[in-house]
């Protein structure tokens, strides 16, 4: 078998082609068939990532041997499980161009054929776009179909939304419950419009050093950045800590009405997280 | 404010039902809405916490296609023209320093980075630079496909939305607050005499609270399908602090 291999490689190296023209007379074309001729087909071209199937099995010739040799853009040979079948797949992981070279071999002759994958890394656009839990629901909420879709595609650079239109829906909810929103700082210490500056770049806050939550389990203990909005986990209830902050205040005097406002009711999660990854419960 | 007060009898006008947006549920038409439901481009909910495995470790979750009811979920997949992207800032420039993508191909997830983009901003490509980890996207109802390689650990497939919240009731509360911009008297206040209803006899007034009582979790029995990527806080960048936002982005 090893005597074979090698022999297979000197005939890829093209090193035997005379030889074989050179004995192609009718007796041997007889007794050995036809020489093989390789086909593996047009050039073509697929997106990053995806599987190119090559498929040589239209290659004429008697008891034909294969040999496949695929140079990926950045020149290293590509690792190939089934090189010497007629067949072979291999994942474009690279952008350029990949050469792919195949030998076919029989007793008769050698038959070389080339072709060139070109892997194209396309670009994509953004389409969504989201940091903090229900900025866009809750603070766009009164927003037209242009105004929910141009906040998704603006980036957290230049400003997700303008920082006027969180603002003022804070004042118009806290009015409407007998707060004075002129006056109201949340249990950040935070007014308004500071708020509302904060909200307006959409971005989730996190703080490697402390273990994320993203809202205070001890209310009279709060550090903004490492036990209050210092990222999000699964279980965390970013409603009510968004509700605190909306019309909770500083939590001291709560009227009967406010009381009703800083929890939605529902303390968790219908069902239970892993505490192995991937975390998230099994789907319903 | 006056755009605001128009804006907000719109939606008193609209009414209650309207409104099943949450998180980031369906929450702008060019993604999703309660007509076309949610797409793969959708993002629900995005989670970015330290490690249960592992606190030397951080997970980042990218939620889509909301609202899936269990008898969808088998059909519901993943979108080779859509890529997820988790953008990573470490100096609060709110510039992305570093990017991880999720692609889809051939029933498989592909992942890439964390690493340092070469583009930044609304478009961009696949960042090839970093870590690459690859694995098959789990089955509705199989046991999880965990891909690993270079200490990151990865998964796509469906799950059971994590996202609780009583929609209902806020959706209430809050079309009272636009009916109070868009009376007649317009206050702006809560007045218990306002009618939610005025086709039923009687003052059916606003709730200015949550009953507690009555809370539903809007999103209980929902499924959506979830990318969770987990990777060492080291790969992070060098700062304690960062700030990070997830986007879908499509093939152009």
């Amino acid at each position: 078998m090893k005597m074979f291999k090698n022999i297979y490689t000197i005939l890829a190296l093209g090193l035997l082609v005379t030889f074989a023209s050179c004995n192609d007379d009718d007796k041997m074309d007889d007794a050995m068939g036809m020489e093989p001729e390789a086909v593996i087909g047009a050039d073509f071209s697929v997106d990053i990532e995806e599987v190119v199937n090559l498929d040589a099995s239209s290659t004429t010739g008697e008891s034909v041997t294969y040999t496949w040799t695929v140079t990926s853009p950045s020149g290293a040979q590509v690792s190939l499980a089934n090189a010497t079948s007629d067949m072979i797949s291999f994942t474009a992981t690279q952008e350029g161009e990949y050469d792919v070279t195949l030998v076919a071999v029989n007793l008769a002759g050698t038959s070389t054929a080339q072709s060139t994958i070109t892997v194209i890394n396309p670009t994509y656009a953004t389409a969504d776009q989201m940091g903090r839990p229900a900025i866009n629901t809750v603070f766009n909420f009164f927003g037209d179909a242009d105004t929910k879709n141009g906040y998704n595609m603006t980036t957290p650079e230049d400003g997700n939304v303008p920082s006027a239109g969180f603002k003022g829906i804070l004042d118009a909810l806290q009015t409407y419950i007998g707060l004075d929103p002129a006056t109201y700082t949340n249990v950040l210490g935070l007014d308004n419009a500071t708020t509302a500056s904060v909200l307006a770049t959409d971005v989730l806050m996190s703080n490697k050093n402390f273990p994320s939550t993203y809202g205070p389990s001890n209310p009279s203990d709060i550090r903004l950045g490492e036990n209050v909005l210092n990222g999000r986990g699964l279980g965390d209830d970013v409603v009510d800590v968004t509700l605190i902050l909306a019309f909770g205040g500083d939590l001291q005097n709560l009227s009967a009405t406010q009381q009703g406002l800083i929890g939605d009711g529902v303390a968790g999660n219908d069902a239970e997280f892993s505490a192995t990854f991937p975390y998230l419960a099994p789907a319903n | 404010m006056k755009k605001l007060i128009i804006a907000c009898s719109v939606m008193a006008v609209v009414g209650v039902g309207s409104f099943l947006i949450a998180a980031d549920h369906i929450d702008a038409p060019a993604v999703g809405s309660l007509t076309t439901g949610s797409s793969a481009a959708d993002i629900t909910d995005y989670y970015a916490f330290e490690s249960k495995e592992n606190s030397e470790n951080y997970v980042f979750v990218v939620n889509v296609q909301g609202l899936t009811a269990p008898a969808a979920t088998a059909e519901a997949s993943f979108d080779e023209e859509v890529m997820y992207e988790i953008n990573i800032d470490n100096n609060a420039d709110n510039v992305e320093d570093l990017v991880i993508q999720a692609i889809f191909r051939n029933g498989n997830l592909v992942v890439f980075g964390p690493t340092a983009p070469t583009q930044t901003g609304l478009s961009g490509k696949v960042e090839t630079a970093g870590t690459r980890v690859s694995t098959a996207i789990t089955a509705y109802g199989d046991t999880p496909v965990v891909g690993t390689s270079g200490g990151i650990k990865i998964f796509a497939g469906p799950r059971e939305d994590p996202f609780f919240m009583d929609f209902f009731q806020f959706v209430s509360i809050v079309n009272g607050v636009g009916a109070a911009l868009g009376d007649e008297v317009n206050t702006g206040v809560y007045d218990s005499n306002r009618d939610s209803d005025p086709d039923t006899e009687g003052v059916q007034p606003y709730p200015a609270s949550f009953k507690g009582n009555e809370a539903t979790d809007t999103f209980a029995g929902s499924n959506v399908l979830s990318v969770v990527i987990e990777v060492p806080k080291s790969s992070l960048g060098t700062s304690a602090t960062f700030t990070s936002w997830a986007e879908s982005k499509r093939k152009q």
